[in-house]
């Protein structure tokens, strides 16, 4: 049995590294039509394909698929793979059209299949501990919140399809993706999306920054700030800063602060949880972050049917189902349209 | 070969700390400025460090020549760590993949450029590997160099990819060159097993995660507890304090109470931190020195 990675890219070979450290890199495969990609993986005794066809016409028992290529062919790809009942890892978003990832989901049901989205940031232990503070009210309801993410990912006029929103570009396709969903993640369902609007800073055909007002089912209020041409930053940084009824934690993906209003009544088993460190999980193989292992420890443990995760509290409801992407493109292409990018 | 009891790290300089953003922004502007990265290199040898890891982040290249011209800490070891990826994603990003390659091939001989890549375009990897060692040394022109380390982005990827092959043609190529080879992972006891188990290397030097709170020890602190302390490998153990998270003795006791921890790496931007860390380090290991004799003449090789 195997695992199939479509698409050699970045990500492609970050799966690879990640998926071989896990269960050996003679059970990972690599399908791509570039023969220079191909060529190198094979360096690395990678078994290879050219084409989705010719992996899924060879005698192996795919057992689960990585989907690793540009947004634009995530339909077809996934398509072909859930009609085989194949359990699929697809990269974010799940696709750039409302209407296929609709058609996506129904397929998946119709066939028994089972999809992860890779939206990876949910294994963060920060955005987990936030998570677990709305959830179980500790410091009360959560009010409002502001929300950005910030990244130096364009610093100039591009010409490729990252500066053109009908392809997947722009920083609402690229980094809303993260951001809609951790939303989602920890403060449930968004109920009204009130306003929204976007600026260029490079891109000629897409946005390079956005900002969004909406409501959440829960009543929490929450404001979004998304911008992929801040030149002040080293590597993308995202942070929530959240209020609570009795007091106000700051989240990012390296730390999480908590600070509790004066009087507050907390009972002081759950003050001293609340105010415990929080360490970023173990993982049986790291490469770039926890998170991108834990997101495939818990791929694997859905298509194998073992155990992967080191921590059992990782194992229900923090992975990204499909309904989590549809209901982040359905955000996605609603916020387009209040903003008037399309 | 061995290295001090103490090596000076350089993420303060780069703008890295675990815990904090806030923290590193602060830090990244401070050093932005040369003069401050070489005064707190002064404060550490000052007390008593003699061994400098740092990645070849361009950011030093200023600081290294100012050094090397004024002839500072003339004691001080380099241990250079390749390649800091960022350096080529950036790159990649702003210039495309033939002007990263010629900017930094440009200060190479043109027949040593043409083997490697005529290495790699063959699917000779480790022929590249020895290209990459060469031209990530070039910034360390004129400094002390004991060591080459490949950082854990390429060394835990080629890992995960089954590239022994590669890490060993590494490892014999720094041999050849005087140097000693080492390794930093996140995935110690992996690590130790493709290293020693797997390719047959003896006692290799191996940096990783190395703290009271477990922080970062894959797959679990009882694990690498284990690796550390089964003598197969020379280790380095960092983030020892997990970015100021726990009491600086306590980080220190838990180092160096366990066996297996044959040097501790850490860095910061604060004297008196660097001298109470240097002391706390030193009180433990009985007083010697942060290194032994400087044995320059047999063991360093100057970059020409």
């Amino acid at each position: 049995m195997s695992i199939l990675i479509v698409g050699g890219g970045k990500m492609g070979l970050s799966h690879l590294a990640i998926l071989s450290g896990l269960i050996g890199h003679d059970r990972v495969a690599v399908c791509d039509p570039s023969r220079i990609t191909r060529f190198i993986f094979k360096r690395f005794k990678v078994r290879t394909f050219a084409s989705l066809e010719a992996a899924l016409a060879a005698p192996v028992d795919w057992r689960g698929a990585i989907v690793a290529t540009p947004t634009p062919s995530h339909f077809p790809i996934a398509k072909a793979l859930l009609n085989r009942a194949i359990p699929c890892f697809i990269e974010k978003p799940l696709t750039l059209d409302v209407g296929l990832s609709e058609e996506l989901a129904q397929l998946m049901a119709a066939k028994g299949g089972a999809v992860q989205l890779g939206l990876v940031l949910r294994f963060v232990a920060p955005f987990v501990k936030l998570r677990a503070i709305v959830q179980s009210q500790v410091l009360g309801k959560a009010l409002s919140y502001q929300a950005h993410m910030l990244g130096n990912v364009i610093t100039k006029p591009g010409t490729n399809w990252r500066s053109v929103f009908a392809q997947g570009g722009g920083c609402l396709q690229e980094y809303g993706p993260h951001l809609i969903d951790l939303c989602r993640y920890a403060f449930g369902d968004v109920a009204e999306l009130r306003a929204a609007s976007f600026g260029r800073t490079f891109s000629a055909e897409a946005d390079d920054k956005i900002e969004l007002d909406w409501q959440h089912a829960s009543g929490s209020e929450g404001h979004l700030l998304l911008d992929w041409c801040d030149p002040s930053k080293r590597k993308s940084s995202l942070e929530f800063v959240v209020r609570f009824e009795k007091g106000v934690v700051r989240a990012s993906n390296a730390d999480i602060a908590i600070e509790i209003d004066d009087g507050a009544q907390i009972e002081a088993g759950a003050r001293a949880a609340l105010l415990a460190p929080v360490r970023p999980y173990q993982v049986n193989y790291y490469l770039r972050g926890e998170e991108y292992t834990l997101q495939l420890e818990a791929f694997l443990e859905m298509a194998l049917g073992k155990q992967f995760l080191l921590n059992d509290s990782l194992r229900t409801d923090v992975a990204a189902t499909i309904a989590d992407g549809l209901a982040v493109d359905k955000l996605i292409s609603a916020i387009a349209v209040k903003a008037n990018i399309v | 070969m061995s290295f001090g009891k103490i090596i000076f790290g350089d993420n303060q300089f780069l703008g890295i700390n675990h815990a904090s953003q806030q923290k590193a922004a602060v830090m990244q502007d401070q050093f932005r400025n040369i003069d401050e990265i070489v005064k707190v290199l002064g404060y550490a040898y000052e007390a008593g460090v003699r061994d400098f890891m740092f990645t070849t982040h361009d950011h030093f290249g200023g600081a290294f020549e100012e050094i090397a011209r004024a002839r500072m800490f003339p004691d001080m070891q380099y241990i250079p760590c390749i390649p800091y990826a960022h350096k080529y994603a950036n790159a990649l990003a702003e210039n495309g993949i033939f002007t990263v390659v010629m900017s930094r091939l440009r200060a190479m001989s043109k027949r040593r450029v043409l083997s490697g890549v005529g290495k790699a375009a063959l699917g000779d990897l480790g022929g590249m590997m020895q290209l990459l060692v060469e031209v990530e040394l070039l910034m360390t022109k004129g400094l002390n160099v004991r060591g080459v380390f490949l950082q854990n982005v390429i060394f835990d990827l080629m890992m995960g990819m089954g590239g022994q092959g590669i890490i060993e043609k590494f490892h014999k190529y720094v041999g050849r060159i005087g140097l000693t080879p080492g390794y930093i992972t996140m995935n110690h006891p992996m690590a130790q097993r493709m290293l020693c188990d797997e390719i047959g290397l003896e006692k290799p030097w191996i940096c990783s995660n190395f703290n009271v709170a477990g922080f970062r020890m894959n797959p679990s602190q009882e694990t690498v507890e284990q690796s550390y302390g089964n003598g197969k490998s020379r280790n380095i153990a960092m983030s020892i304090f997990a970015s100021g998270m726990l009491s600086p003795q306590e980080s220190v006791d838990y180092a160096l109470a366990r066996g297996g921890v044959d040097a501790v790496l850490f860095g910061s931007s604060k004297q008196a931190n660097i001298v109470s860390n240097v002391e706390r380090l030193l009180g433990r290991a009985g007083a010697a020195p942060a290194r032994p004799a400087p044995q320059r003449e047999s063991e360093s090789v100057a970059q020409s």
